[in-house]
């Protein structure tokens, strides 16, 4: 490598561009070249000098997002998400029971004779009066009948007792959803404290540019003498 | 995370981007509270006003978001970054018909004292031995003022927000060795400001 290459290769050296290969021909030649290194020395500085001279400046304010795409996921998606999710459960639920209510009297209808058979309570005449009676009658009931009114007795306890499991259910899942939202709340709250503190510094900042602008200004002017007075 | 521990962990930009692609608008919070201020200091070179810098950093930056899913690679988003407020900040000046003014500067237009000290001749160091960090400020200023806006906006992207020569070339959408070639001549032109004995006594100061 001769100084008219290297001259180039020095540039991406100092510009963190050169690879390992052409560092270490550039070494070599450094070694024997003191114009290039000199020429090294000078590139350095000058890019010292121009990271120096153009300091990074604070944002008057900083850049945060909460978007349509943020709401969608975030807390009225959630909250949406899940409220709507109870009723939608408690009806499924409810659908379920329904039907298997409606399969098990079926069947407990027709499995009352058996029962009624497997115990002897009722003869067969019994099963055909307890088909064709309505509920009201007042006669005294067969065994079978009144099995019947217990076990939907029954099954109207265990239904109130699920309702009352799934409402509170919900009511414990709207709960926390609520403490949730009061912890985002001081979450947002928090953030913007930050962002106002942030506010103040940047400010303090600006005014300390804004007076060391002026310092630095009257030093220049101070050392021209000769083109003050030309100056309105 | 387990339990109560906080782990300490570094999250690279590309699992923010990641993140952000899927919707996680807390991730790219992230992601903006990494490169808002380069990229607002990058705009302020460019406009030399810091409302205007400010505006298309937040534009800029939603643009990004709106368009993560083009961005093919997570890798790439600081410079593709950089490419959108770019090529926002050029479009801005077309559509207000005005150039950026002294781009490589970005005094506070109040100041009537400073436009006359700013468009003058060669800066005066003046004899004493001592260069004040504003005297470099103006120093340098000066100094990337005499090269053209192209030459200006590579040096910058390398010197200071340390992008490759590759990196630069999809920021401003020309070739590599274009942008070789002007980084080449733009820094050969600081060298002879910065690099001589002016140089020295602001570097050897302190």
């Amino acid at each position: 490598m001769n100084c008219g290459e290297t001259k180039q290769a020095l540039v991406d050296l100092v510009l963190d561009e050169a690879g390992s290969e052409e560092r270490k021909q550039i070494e070599a030649h450094l070694a024997g070249c003191a114009a290039c290194r000199a020429e090294l020395v000078n590139l350095r500085l000058t890019r010292k000098l121009l990271v120096q001279g153009l300091p990074q400046e604070e944002m008057p304010q900083r850049i945060a997002f909460v978007s349509g795409q943020a709401a969608k996921g975030g807390l009225r998606g959630w909250l949406g998400s899940r409220t709507f999710a109870i009723p939608v459960g408690v009806a499924v639920a409810v659908a379920v029971l329904a039907c298997g209510l409606a399969l098990a009297r079926a069947r407990l209808v027709i499995e009352q004779g058996r029962w009624e058979l497997a115990f002897g309570h009722a003869p067969a005449a019994t099963t055909a009066t307890t088909k064709s009676a309505p509920a009201g009658t007042s006669v005294p009931l067969p065994a079978g009948l009144l099995t019947r009114e217990q076990a939907q007795q029954l099954m109207a306890a265990a239904i109130r007792e699920s309702e009352q499991r799934q409402q509170a259910a919900s009511a414990a899942r709207l709960e926390a959803a609520l403490s949730q939202l009061d912890q985002r709340q001081r979450a947002t709250l928090l953030a913007l404290a930050g962002q106002m503190r942030y506010f103040e510094a940047t400010q303090n900042v600006f005014y300390k540019e804004a007076s060391r602008t002026r310092t630095a200004l009257e030093l220049v002017a101070s050392r021209l003498p000769a083109e003050k007075g030309d100056r309105p | 995370m387990r339990g109560a521990n906080l782990l300490f962990r570094t999250v690279g930009d590309r699992e923010l981007v990641e993140r952000a692609a899927g919707g996680d608008v807390e991730g790219y919070n992230l992601l903006v509270s990494r490169w808002e201020k380069k990229l607002y200091n990058y705009l302020l070179r460019l406009t030399g006003n810091r409302d205007d810098a400010l505006d298309l950093a937040q534009e800029a930056f939603l643009k990004a978001y709106n368009n993560l899913s083009r961005l093919g690679e997570a890798d790439k988003f600081p410079q593709w970054l950089f490419r959108i407020a770019h090529n926002l900040a050029c479009s801005k000046f077309r559509s207000d018909g005005r150039r950026p003014q002294a781009d490589s500067e970005s005094w506070p237009e109040e100041g009537e004292d400073a436009a006359p000290v700013m468009t003058g001749g060669p800066l005066p160091v003046g004899s004493s031995t001592r260069l004040y960090p504003l005297e470099l400020e103006l120093l340098v200023a000066r100094a990337l003022e005499e090269l053209s806006a192209d030459q200006r906006h590579a040096v910058i992207l390398k010197a200071i927000y340390g992008f490759k020569f590759a990196e630069i070339a999809e920021i401003l959408d020309c070739p590599i060795s274009t942008v070789k070639s002007r980084i080449y001549a733009g820094f050969e032109q600081l060298k002879r400001v910065l690099g001589g004995d002016v140089g020295a006594k602001a570097a050897f100061q302190k």
